[in-house]
């Protein structure tokens, strides 16, 4: 297998580690070995403060940014994580060939004891062959203060009143021992007690952490000291004997302490990272459900709140100025002019900036770019609480999100782009064809004007022309005029409705009416139909525009006519339906196919048909419809029961009335009947 | 000019076109047939087989431009005779109705001169 060494370099939280990023950076360089940085992140690591974690995130970033390769590995201990990497690094046919190391100047007589941490990786990681390079770190490592590594501001009063409640029921616990035994040795010995107090620290301090530890260590040992030692009922100790017993108590329920306060954050990280991987997951899952972006931006903003328990926020460029940002989700945040400042500087320089990073302005909110392989899409900010204890994979992690962000709105957009074009060529298409269609439809009829008339000249001339061929002649063009106007008629409609040029003026109407001239003006087109027309029994009016509707009443029954069998009826209904009114317009014809009955009022649909055997423009309906509409009212299309179409049109007013008008009324509804 | 005896069949779904091509080419004294889909236009000539063919293009069942290489193998050496008329112009139209064996091609609308003048100059049975 093809070696391919590496340069490690291990950082800590010393405030000069970045002297060794240069020095591994300056030896890649040299050698031409690849260099990669390592932290090992122990359970120490939780109880740092805050500075110290942002320095460890603000190296890696640092690194990553002179072209090393991160890598963060979870040990207890760090030489052991060390020497586990090289390990695994040397399994892997990576062995690392130098390994830079840190050493802080010793001081003082216990530094000149002590042998230092690069000096026992050296011993350790001898049989890997690896050289071990030590650097000199000026100035002492950096030592978080007390108060700090208490992390007082993470204590919740929860947590403290827990400790106390656990001293409690061990003072309660030891009294029911006391009162229970007869045994008076037991009664007086002070050491039987300690357990008891010792129990609840372990308890609090595995559950809850150092502090809360140490506050039931403490009230334990006032507990002890105030009622079991004598002076009882006071604080003091009298015995040397109670002396050790109690000193012994205190050392062990702070070591106890201690360790469960490791123990604990090294199990909350574990948890925590698990929760993590799964949270990527169903952030991917959910997100990749999304179709449009302010759903994308929803889920992505709420699922990775939940999962990094701090605010985010997204900043896209408008659609009109794409080199600016703007806040889109959510609505508002509480930017100070430094963190404007970093955000700015991440979106113009595409690099993370903000808290843990090089450059930061003292924010408390941290800004990655979304970038795709297309270039930068936006930014994501990420507002970094006080208290939260980050992990040194932070800042990685984040990196991730956002990578995983971008290329979720990224799909999203292009999806958005792949339809809208599609559309736009869709809507091209049928204004092409529209366009054929028209001129088809306009050119057909005049063939056969100009080609009836030429032949009427022609005959005439020639002197062969009797009446009977004449009046056939001069007949088929003035149909096909008729025809022509009717299409043009339609179409100038059809573009003025759509335009809103035409005003509707809507009255009371009396429902018969509009037949009644119906039946006058389509007398010639009804010549091989029956039409039949059953009234509603008492007069009424409905609003409507009645010119209009009469118009939507003649493109229905013409459609009726026209795809029907010569001799059928075609019959209009009169009634009065869901609180309106309506006419319904039945033929005998074959109907319409299952799944067209919206499609038929759709000016488009009959292009889409090649076949044409029925003379029109298929605009007729959709005018039909779009006045229906204007008025208020709807026309929806079905099979009856008989097999034809039925046309059903609605009107959402009517009123009954008229009783003076009614002699009058019956006169003329004799004509429409 | 006559047409005396000559067998004519006109494919077009529009019946107003037939109605004049009828009265004016039977005036002529041609034998006038007539078809209003593409698929009774084959078969009708498949069974008269005319000495012209008057075929338009937007056919309800089967473009005309697909049927037109059928009808003129009708005839032996594919020589039946075709003359389209159609609305449209699009110069991509004309060139494959003239590819696929068309004689002639008429754009709608036309003047009946038009249409004899062109049966009489360009059609091969003269």
């Amino acid at each position: 297998m093809n070696k391919q060494y590496q340069i490690l370099v291990c950082i800590d939280t010393h405030p000069k580690s970045n002297v060794l990023l240069r020095a591994a950076a300056n030896k890649s360089k040299e050698t031409g070995v690849p260099w990669g940085v390592l932290y090992v992140e122990t359970p120490q690591h939780f109880t740092l403060d805050r500075d110290a974690r942002e320095r460890v995130l603000r190296f890696l970033t640092v690194a990553e940014e002179m072209g090393g390769n991160v890598h963060s590995v979870e040990h207890r201990d760090v030489i052991g994580g060390i020497k586990n990497y090289v390990e695994t690094a040397n399994d892997e046919g990576k062995p690392v060939q130098t390994l830079i190391m840190g050493q802080s100047s010793k001081e003082g007589f216990f530094d000149e004891l002590k042998a230092s941490l690069a000096e026992r990786m050296m011993r350790e990681v001898r049989r890997f062959s690896t050289e071990v390079q030590i650097v000199p770190l000026v100035g002492k490592q950096y030592i978080s203060s007390w108060f700090d590594r208490l992390q007082l501001r993470d204590i919740k009063l929860r947590e403290i009143v827990f400790a106390l409640i656990s001293v409690v029921l061990a003072y309660l616990g030891s009294e029911i021992l006391r009162m229970q035994t007869s045994d008076i040795g037991i009664k007086n010995q002070v050491y039987n007690v300690t357990a008891f107090f010792l129990v609840a620290a372990i308890i609090t301090s595995l559950r809850y952490g150092l502090v809360p530890g140490l506050v039931s260590a403490v009230a334990g040992f006032s507990t002890i000291n105030y009622f079991y030692v004598a002076p009882y009922g006071g604080f003091g100790i009298s015995h040397s004997g109670d002396a050790v017993n109690l000193s012994v108590f205190l050392v062990s329920a702070v070591i106890i302490s201690l360790m469960g306060g490791y123990n604990r954050a090294w199990n909350s990280s574990l948890s925590r990272k698990e929760k993590r991987s799964q949270a990527l997951y169903k952030v991917h899952r959910l997100a990749s459900d999304a179709t449009d972006r302010e759903g994308a931006l929803a889920i992505l903003h709420e699922e990775l709140s939940r999962l990094l328990e701090m605010d985010i926020a997204f900043f896209l460029p408008p659609a009109v100025s794409p080199d600016t940002l703007e806040l889109v989700y959510p609505g508002q945040t509480d930017f100070t002019s430094q963190d404007e400042k970093s955000l700015q500087l991440c979106w113009d320089e595409v690099r993370t900036t903000g808290h843990g990073t090089a450059n930061k302005f003292d924010s408390i909110w941290r800004f990655e770019p979304l970038t795709t392989h297309n270039g930068e899409i936006g930014v994501i900010a990420i507002k970094v609480p006080l208290h939260v204890r980050l992990d040194a994979s932070f800042g990685r992690l984040l990196s991730a999100l956002a990578d995983q962000a971008a290329s979720i709105l990224e799909r999203i957009e292009l999806t958005k782009m792949m339809s809208e074009s599609r559309m736009r060529e869709e809507r091209e298409k049928l204004r092409a064809m529209l366009l054929s269609s028209v001129s088809h439809d306009l050119k057909t009829p005049l063939a056969s004007i100009i080609g009836s008339l030429s032949v009427h000249n022609r005959m005439k001339k020639a002197g062969r022309l009797d009446s009977d061929t004449s009046d056939e002649l001069i007949d088929t063009a003035l149909d096909e005029a008729q025809r022509l106007d009717s299409f043009i008629s339609n179409i100038l409609d059809m573009t003025r409705i759509e335009s809103g040029e035409i005003t509707f003026d809507t009255d009371w109407v009396d429902v018969e009416k509009p037949l009644l001239s119906i039946k006058k003006r389509m007398r010639q087109r009804l010549a091989n139909h029956e039409l039949v027309v059953h009234l509603f029994d008492v007069p009424c009016e409905v609003k409507m525009d009645r010119m209009m509707t009469e118009q939507v009443l003649q493109n229905v029954i013409d459609n009726a006519v026209k795809y029907s069998p010569k001799g059928t009826q075609v019959s209009v209904t009169l009634s009065e339906e869901e609180g309106g009114f309506s006419y319904k317009v039945k033929d005998q014809g074959a109907g319409i196919p299952d799944g067209k009955f919206e499609a038929v009022f759709d000016k488009y649909e009959r292009l889409k048909q090649s076949d044409s055997q029925v003379a029109g423009t298929g605009l007729g309906l959709a005018i039909s419809k779009a006045v229906m509409e204007k008025q208020g009212g709807e026309i929806t299309a079905r099979n009856h029961e008989a097999g034809g179409a039925e046309f059903i049109l609605w009107f959402p007013h009517m009123r009954k009335n008229m009783g003076a008008k009614q002699g009058a009324y019956d006169k003329e509804r004799k004509q429409v009947v | 000019m006559s047409l005396e005896g000559i067998k004519i069949v006109a494919i077009d779904d529009t019946p107003s076109i037939r109605t004049f091509l009828r009265v004016s080419l039977e005036d002529e004294g041609a034998e006038f047939y007539e078809a209003s889909t593409a698929n009774e236009g084959l078969d009708l000539c498949k069974r008269i087989v005319p000495d012209l063919v008057v075929l338009d293009l937007g056919l309800p069942d089967i473009d005309g431009l697909d049927i037109l290489p059928e009808i003129k193998g009708i005839k032996p050496n594919n020589k039946m005779p075709v003359l389209v008329l159609s609305v449209r112009k699009a110069r991509e139209t004309v060139k494959e109705a003239f590819e696929k064996g068309a004689n002639g091609y008429l754009t709608k609308p036309f003047m009946v001169e038009d249409l004899l003048e062109i049966i009489e100059e360009k059609l091969p049975y003269n």
